[in-house]
């Protein structure tokens, strides 16, 4: 294997994470990942020495994830980048822990383990990928009331995968 | 939930769906809090790992990141990179703006495009390299300290020497010494060092501490790392944005102004703020607490607290609390989301209030706090232990039914929880699984109460068994509790009366603590040494 798919195996959870933390929609998150890769397989000889992949990696990111709202011209593109700016300042959680192959199993264990009523929001968010709207509909609860369970959820499940992970 | 967390949910579900002026107005709350900061990028991390482990088209990102490096591979006869690309097309752009008495660039000419572009392609790689390393390389134009005051032997590592344990490549500290990135100081027994900073803020070394300049500071504001030991700091307000910060292995205190004592040790970290407001994090999970005037923070391989001194000292796994005082004497609870508390209003009934000193005044009534029971139900039903602590009065020895002090419940048989008092003795009554619905909840008389004199109770609950203390004294213990809260139901949570109303408890309540684990008998004995003033509330 490659210097580059060691390096590609061992940051790509954590990358794909910190994309999406500057707050880029889920649906580019990937294709933006990609962009970053190229640009650091094309320059790989411009990394110091003396500075990590990963820095090297989000140093990139940034630059490409600011660029895609200017070019994208999403709505309220200005303030997209200002919230961009703030995020990337402000340190994450899940990209400084654990080996990268830890997450996924440790991720799903602490999924196994929620309420019934919370696993089936997550399958229709995340594996049916529904809107809040069209779930709400489905279940009998309102919009808001699945956000907010939602986002419940996910804290809950940052908790116990932040445990797993020390425990690792 | 307020307005801003709403935004931040409507976000996550759909980062197109906030208007402009919304934006705005997230934007603005996550500058001025940077744990709600925080907060939202643990939110948007979560909610990206969830989508990488569940959605059927994001598992395999290494093998379609290597397709894509064989295709760029395979294209390797156009030398243009993308970025390049971009601004190749942007000169274009510039120079069809140009005057027209200024000599356009032919980009037509393949040799002026691949010099150009490669010329560009440089460029853009130093460009992206300049932005990078200076986000990495540190600024060495950083203010550091003199030495202002020394007791004793104070030993300096000095950045440039590779010392070891014993001192080797060290040398003593001299009062008005300039200290420099990568200084490292050591204190000995009955030594200790003030440094000065130019706009005045001092840095105590206490005995038996070491304390290093880093060398690498990549974010604005001083930094100052704690590696053994105890320092005291008076920091004069920093610039806005460009706050103190003071590391130890487990924790990191960021400072704008203020009067601090810091240790650390194995176990962690803790730190007390005499004048001021502290933000103090985890520097493992950045989890994040503000720590003020007169407050104690902690960091342990727990989590991060922050706690009054006093009654229940650290509120380290507390649900929910509440603690007389004359002012915002209202239960608080933790919120299941973001981890901080709020208040949660109180709904009279009968002659059931809060009195002048902040007490939970029940002769002839009840108070009904509906807005926690759905929270608490959803803090509670995953619990395999919890505790329960009240400081109360009772008016009486004759009450009964038993009298509801505090309740999760709707009636007798429809229990989550309750602590009651039957004439002269406390009752629980817990529902536990596996729950039949129509088997009532165990019910365990917990002990004596001797006369009405003011008393610290805690029932603790874990692995079937429940164990009461009255004032620090194991009173009993019972194993007859098996099973889980999986199987609870949405109840009223009342204090002095079930909620169909025919178990009124006439007395005082001055604190009372839901936890959810259970405490250990050494922490009973210390919150019941520090319920001592709550207790004395309850004397008039």
């Amino acid at each position: 294997m490659s210097e580059f798919d060691n390096i590609l195996t061992r940051t790509q959870v954590h990358l794909r994470a910190y994309i999406a933390g500057l707050g880029i929609s889920p649906n580019d998150v990937d294709d933006l990942a990609q962009d970053v890769y190229l640009e650091f397989y094309r320059n790989q000889q411009a990394r110091p020495d003396d500075v990590l992949p990963e820095r090297w990696l989000k140093g990139i990111a940034r630059n490409l994830c600011m660029n895609h709202f200017r070019v994208t011209q999403r709505k309220g593109a200005q303030h997209r980048e200002a919230l961009l700016q703030i995020l990337a300042q402000t340190s994450g959680t899940i990209e400084r822990h654990g080996d990268v192959s830890e997450i996924p199993p440790a991720l799903k264990d602490c999924m196994a383990k929620l309420p019934e009523r919370s696993r089936t929001l997550v399958k229709f968010r995340y594996v049916d990928n529904q809107s809040a709207e069209r779930i709400a509909e489905t279940v009998n609860m309102t919009a808001e009331s699945v956000r907010v369970t939602l986002h419940r959820v996910r804290a809950t499940l940052r908790k116990c995968l932040m445990q797993k992970l020390a425990d690792a | 939930m307020n307005r801003i967390d709403r935004l931040i949910t409507e976000f996550l579900d759909d980062r197109d769906s906030l208007s402009s002026d919304e934006l705005a107005e997230l934007v603005a709350a996550v500058q001025i809090d940077k744990p709600l900061a925080r907060r939202l990028k643990n939110q948007l991390e979560v909610d990206e790992l969830i989508s990488q482990v569940l959605a059927a088209d994001r598992g395999d990102f290494p093998a379609q990141m290597a397709q894509r490096v064989l295709d760029q591979d395979a294209d390797q006869t156009s030398e243009i990179t993308d970025s390049a690309d971009l601004l190749l097309r942007f000169e274009q752009r510039k120079s069809d703006a140009a005057p027209q008495n200024t000599q356009p660039l032919s980009l037509s000419e393949p040799s002026v495009v691949r010099r150009r572009s490669w010329l560009l392609k440089v460029a853009t790689v130093a460009t992206i390299a300049a932005i990078v390393f200076a986000a990495v390389v540190p600024d060495d134009s950083a203010d550091v300290p003199i030495v202002q005051r020394l007791g004793g032997q104070v030993v300096l590592i000095a950045a440039d020497k590779a010392a070891d344990d014993q001192g080797n490549e060290a040398r003593l500290v001299t009062v008005g010494q300039t200290l420099r990135p990568g200084d490292r100081l050591k204190t000995r027994t009955a030594s200790s060092v003030v440094l000065q900073y130019g706009d005045g803020t001092t840095v105590e070394l206490q005995m038996d501490s070491s304390l290093t300049l880093p060398q690498q500071n990549d974010e604005p504001g001083r930094r100052l790392r704690l590696s053994a030991g105890t320092l005291t700091a008076d920091v004069v307000k920093q610039p806005a944005g460009a706050p103190m910060q003071f590391l130890t292995d487990t924790g990191t205190a960021t400072v704008l102004g203020t009067r601090l004592t810091l240790q650390t040790d194995d176990h962690g970290t803790r730190l007390d703020v005499a004048e001021g407001r502290v933000q103090l994090a985890d520097r493992q999970t950045q989890e994040a607490v503000q720590v003020a005037t007169g407050q104690t923070g902690t960091v342990e391989q727990s989590g991060v607290y922050v706690f009054d001194s006093g009654w229940p000292g650290s509120r380290r796994d507390i649900v929910t609390m509440f603690r007389a005082s004359d002012s915002e004497s209202l239960p608080e609870l933790r919120d299941v989301a973001f981890e901080t508390f709020r208040r949660i209003p109180l709904e009279p009934r009968g002659t059931a209030g809060v009195d002048s000193l902040g007490r939970l005044n029940f002769d002839g009534g009840a108070l009904l706090a509906d807005d926690a029971a759905a929270d608490l139900l959803f803090h509670m039903q995953p619990l395999n232990a919890f505790s329960l602590e009240v400081i109360l009065r009772p008016d009486n020895l004759k009450q009964a039914g038993p009298a509801r002090i505090i309740a999760f419940s709707t009636h007798s048989h429809s229990t989550n929880f309750s602590l009651g008092q039957e004439r002269g003795q406390l009752v629980l009554r817990l529902q536990t699984g596996p729950v039949n619905s129509k088997k009532a909840p165990l019910e365990l008389q917990l002990c004596e109460l001797p006369d009405t004199a003011p008393r610290h109770v805690v029932v603790t609950w874990r692995e079937g068994t429940v164990q009461a203390w009255l004032d620090g004294v194991s009173v009993a213990t019972s194993h007859n509790f098996k099973g889980d809260l999986t199987d609870w139901q949405p109840q009223h949570l009342l204090f002095g009366d079930d909620f169909d109303g025919d178990r009124i408890w006439r007395g005082r309540i001055s604190g009372f603590a839901i936890y959810r684990r259970a405490l250990t008998p050494d922490e009973v004995a210390e919150h019941a040494a520090l319920a001592t003033p709550l207790l004395h509330q309850l004397t008039d």
